[in-house]
C-alpha cells in the first residue's frame, strides 16, 4: 500500500497529495508531491527539491511545510516499503 | 515534447484547467476544417451525440496520424469505420480502465500528455498490462515488473485503475508511479528525464560533476580519493562527504572549499 501524508485539510481537498509509492525509481529516496497532472519530488536525505519543472515555488508554503516538518516519518515510510535503498545510506561518508 | 492538438467534440463539462478550453468541434463544416487542417491531432469523443456528428459528417480518410479517444459507447458495427478513419482508436472496453471524464481533458490539454496515462487494460492471458498513454500510443508493461520489496501488498491485476490525472497505475491496494514505468520501458522518456535531471541537479554531487567535467579532470585523478567514491559522492549516494575528502576535491578542482557547492 502506498503511504499517503496526511495533508492540512484545505489543501487535501484541493487536490494536493504527498506519496510513497509501492513502486518507485528508487535513487534518490524521494516523496512525491501529486495535483492535476503535475509532480514535485523532494529528496529524502536533502530535503531539496529534485526537478526545476514545475517550479517549486508554484507549491504553496502549507503543503511544503506539511512535508518538510515529517521527513524523519517519510523516510521510516520510504524505509519500509523500499529497505534495499534506505534513506540513511549506511555507506555513506559522513 | 510538443502539446498534441486536441479536438473535442461533445457536451462541455467543468474543468479545474485554466487553460484555454480545447477547440469544441459542433458542425459538420468545423469537423471537416480540423480535418484539413492537423496532420496530427487527438479527436476527443465526450458523448453520443458527439459520436454522431463525427460519424455522419462523412469524414474522408484523414491523412497524417490522427488518433481517436471515444469515451461514449461505440457499437460494434461503428468500430470498423473508426477504425478506418483513425490510426489509432481508443474506446470504452470491457477490459479497458479509463481515468474519469473531467481528468481526462485535463491529461489531453497538458502539455506533457505522452507522459501520462489515459487507460489501461489487463491481459490476464499474456501477463502483459497495456498502457495507453496521453497520446494514445500504447505501452506493454509485464505483470512481472510490478514487484515489491516487501510482502503487502501484493498488486491485483483483477482490480486496475488509472488515477491521479495519469500520473498512478492502482492495482488492488497497490501503486506504481508511472514516472517509474515510463523510466524503464521507454528509452527515449529515460534519455530525457536523465538529461533534465543532470541539468537540474543542485545537489554537491552534481555540482561536482558540472565543475569536474568543466575542468576536465577525470574521477580517477583526486589523489586520496577513488573513482568509485566520486562516483558515489556525484550520484547523491554521500551526501555529506567527509572534510577531509571535500577538501581534496576542491583542491584538486581549483575552488574554495565552501564554495564546492554552488556550481
Amino acid at each position: 500500500m502506498p503511504y499517503s501524508l496526511q495533508l492540512p485539510e484545505g489543501w487535501a481537498k484541493q487536490g494536493w497529495k504527498a506519496k510513497i509509492f509501492d513502486k518507485e525509481r528508487l535513487e534518490p529516496p524521494h516523496v512525491t508531491i501529486l495535483r492535476g497532472t503535475q509532480k514535485w519530488r523532494i529528496n529524502l536525505r536533502t530535503g531539496k527539491f529534485m526537478d526545476r519543472k514545475p517550479s517549486p515555488d508554484d507549491l504553496p508554503q502549507a503543503v511544503v511545510a506539511a512535508v518538510l516538518d515529517t521527513l524523519d516519518s517519510l523516510s521510516a515510510e520510504w524505509d519500509k516499503r523500499h529497505p534495499s535503498n534506505p534513506v540513511r545510506n549506511p555507506d555513506a561518508d559522513s | 515534447m510538443p502539446t498534441l492538438e486536441i479536438f473535442a467534440i461533445g457536451s462541455p463539462r467543468k474543468t479545474k484547467s485554466k487553460k484555454p478550453g480545447t477547440p469544441r468541434l459542433s458542425t459538420v463544416e468545423e469537423i471537416h476544417e480540423a480535418a484539413r487542417k492537423r496532420q496530427t491531432a487527438v479527436w476527443f469523443v465526450q458523448d453520443k451525440p458527439g459520436l454522431d456528428l463525427l460519424l455522419t459528417s462523412k469524414l474522408e480518410l484523414l491523412d497524417g496520424q490522427h488518433r481517436l479517444l471515444a469515451v461514449a459507447h461505440v457499437e460494434e458495427s461503428r468500430r470498423l469505420l473508426l477504425g478506418a478513419l483513425f490510426q489509432k482508436v481508443l474506446i470504452p472496453d470491457g477490459g479497458i480502465r479509463m481515468l474519469p471524464r473531467e481528468e481526462l481533458t485535463e491529461v489531453l490539454e497538458s502539455h506533457d500528455a505522452g507522459d501520462l496515462v489515459v487507460a489501461v487494460a489487463p491481459d490476464e492471458r499474456d501477463q502483459t498490462l497495456i498502457l495507453y498513454r496521453g497520446d494514445l500510443q500504447p505501452l506493454l508493461v509485464p505483470f512481472a515488473w510490478f514487484t515489491s520489496e516487501v510482502e503487502a501488498p501484493k498488486p491485483a491485476f483483477d482490480d486496475v485503475a488509472v488515477t491521479d490525472y495519469g500520473q498512478t497505475i492502482r492495482l488492488g491496494e497497490y501503486e506504481a508511479a508511472v514516472d517509474a514505468i515510463l523510466y524503464e520501458f521507454d528509452r527515449d522518456y529515460r534519455r530525457r528525464i536523465r538529461k533534465n535531471e543532470i541539468r537540474d541537479d543542485r545537489s554537491l554531487g552534481g555540482s561536482i560533476r558540472r565543475l569536474r567535467i568543466q575542468r576536465n579532470v577525470r574521477r580517477d585523478d583526486f589523489p586520496g580519493v577513488s573513482d568509485k567514491e566520486i562516483a558515489r559522492i556525484e550520484r547523491g549516494e554521500v551526501p555529506n562527504p567527509h572534510p577531509k575528502t571535500r577538501a581534496i576535491i576542491a583542491k584538486r578542482l581549483g575552488v574554495a572549499v565552501n564554495e564546492l557547492d554552488s556550481f
